[in-house]
């Protein structure tokens, strides 16, 4: 709207200069809408008819309501509002998110350290850097968008759920790492050490997963934050595993360690659409 | 207390004022149940969710920058629990009552001439999407401006004023037809 002569006899823009009212474009121009208005009767007609859509909005009913009683009813559960759990969702949302963080970091430092891999002379230390800061960036990324507030309207980014639910199947995917160590081969009992290897993922997912249940704020499960949750957990659990496991097999690593967080997403989907 | 701002409530609520509480409530309770009754059929499931806003607001009062204002930021808490209760119900935002000829029994009666008026707009506001719909509520009724409504349905500026625009076009356009 540089002149009024630009939309002068066009509905389409007089509606745009219209809806200056209400911000809709520039405050500025409003002298000129005005000075128009008083010239044209077409966008005068409409002008009226948007003040008569504006009254009639704020015309609409408002809803009887026993305020006192919902104010009571919010203040009662306001009151039972107590214990850890209420503790830790008080907390600031970087403060959760310190929390949610330093527990995965102590899960994976704990296995790094405590029960390192029996091939880390072998294992080659460019693939094993690349890998573990890929899986670490993919649950930082996680983890702050498992505990996002509601006070943000972002949407979820699917991209980073995409990316860390298939970076470990990625991973597992390609040609083992080496096969210069004999703990790297397995030579029997296939399904039991894989069967181990998904279990001891799932303990770190399943722990990460319940303090960040205790850490959200809402009062139920939302499928969106549980997904993210779910794939941080398995972020986690891969993280552990890579540092622990010296098996270079990729069905063993595809079945073992990438499914951990699939797994999980895909269980609380089926919980979740169950209790519908 | 009733003069008071805002951000000197929610900040005097976080310190342990329960009156400031009460005042809070009473300013945005029956707005935020009118915009969750327009599009919740069961009026129990709307009044829910407006509770769970005061509770979720007092869960994230640590979170609240009292340097902004509060309205936007409840009420990106009170969409985005709609939001989640719609996606839990696999469902999406209904129509508003109105639109099935009945006549919502909880609303204030009024003269028959407004509440024809008031069945057109809200048959116009019922034959929005969703996401113009929600544009049109926040900055019509809880009177945020289009920033803040931007904030609140996590888009940009200038796509919220685009879905305003073609919202206000739709329900003109009806009101038309409905008028001839």
């Amino acid at each position: 709207m540089t002149t009024p002569s630009t939309y002068a006899g066009s509905e389409e823009d007089a509606l745009s200069c219209l809806a200056a009212r209400s911000h809709i474009l520039d405050p500025s121009t409003l002298p000129e809408l005005d000075a128009h208005l008083a010239t044209c009767e077409p966008c005068a007609v409409l002008a009226a008819d948007h003040a008569l859509l504006g009254h009639a909005l704020n015309d609409l009913p408002q809803p009887k309501l026993d305020l006192q009683k919902m104010a009571a009813t919010v203040q009662d559960q306001l009151q039972q509002e107590s214990g850890v759990r209420s503790t830790l969702q008080r907390w600031s949302t970087p403060k959760r998110i310190a929390a949610l963080l330093t527990l995965s970091a102590v899960i994976v430092v704990a296995t790094g350290f405590g029960a390192p891999r029996a091939d880390l002379s072998v294992y080659p230390a460019e693939r094993m850097a690349s890998m573990a800061l890929a899986l670490l960036m993919a649950g930082l990324l996680t983890v702050f968008r498992a505990l996002r507030p509601l006070s943000d309207s972002r949407a979820t980014p699917w991209l980073i759920l995409a990316t860390g639910l298939l970076l470990p199947v990625i991973f597992a995917g390609l040609p083992a790492a080496h096969l210069d160590h004999p703990d790297a081969l397995i030579h029997d009992n296939f399904l039991a050490k894989t069967a181990t290897c998904f279990a001891f993922g799932a303990l770190g997912a399943a722990a990460v997963g319940k303090l960040a249940h205790f850490l959200d704020r809402r009062s139920f499960i939302d499928l969106q934050a549980g997904i993210m949750v779910a794939a941080a957990g398995g972020i986690v659990g891969n993280l552990a595993l890579q540092l622990h496991c010296p098996i270079t097999a990729p069905l063993h690593l595809l079945l073992g360690h990438a499914t951990v967080g699939s797994v999980f997403v895909l269980g609380l989907i089926l919980a979740l659409s169950r209790r519908k | 207390m009733k003069n008071a701002t805002d951000r000197v409530l929610f900040k005097a609520y976080v310190d342990g004022d329960a009156a400031a509480f009460e005042e809070l409530f009473r300013r945005y309770a029956s707005l935020l149940t009118a915009i969750m009754r327009r599009d919740l059929r069961r009026h129990q499931d709307a009044d829910e969710l407006v509770q769970d806003t005061f509770l979720h607001a007092h869960r994230a009062a640590n979170d609240f920058d009292t340097n902004r204002p509060l309205r936007p930021w409840l009420m990106t808490i009170a969409f985005n629990l709609k939001r989640e209760y719609f996606r839990r119900k696999g469902r999406r935002p209904e129509a508003p009552l109105q639109l099935d000829g009945r006549r919502d029994p909880a609303v204030i009666p009024r003269i028959d001439e407004q509440r024809d008026a008031i069945n057109q707009v809200q048959k116009g506001l019922a034959a929005l999407n969703a996401s113009q719909r929600e544009v049109i509520e926040l900055h019509w009724f809880a009177g945020l401006t289009f920033p803040e409504v931007a904030i609140v349905v996590g888009a940009s500026v200038s796509a919220v004023k685009v879905r305003a625009h073609r919202g206000y076009q739709t329900i003109r356009s009806l009101l038309r037809e409905e008028g001839r």
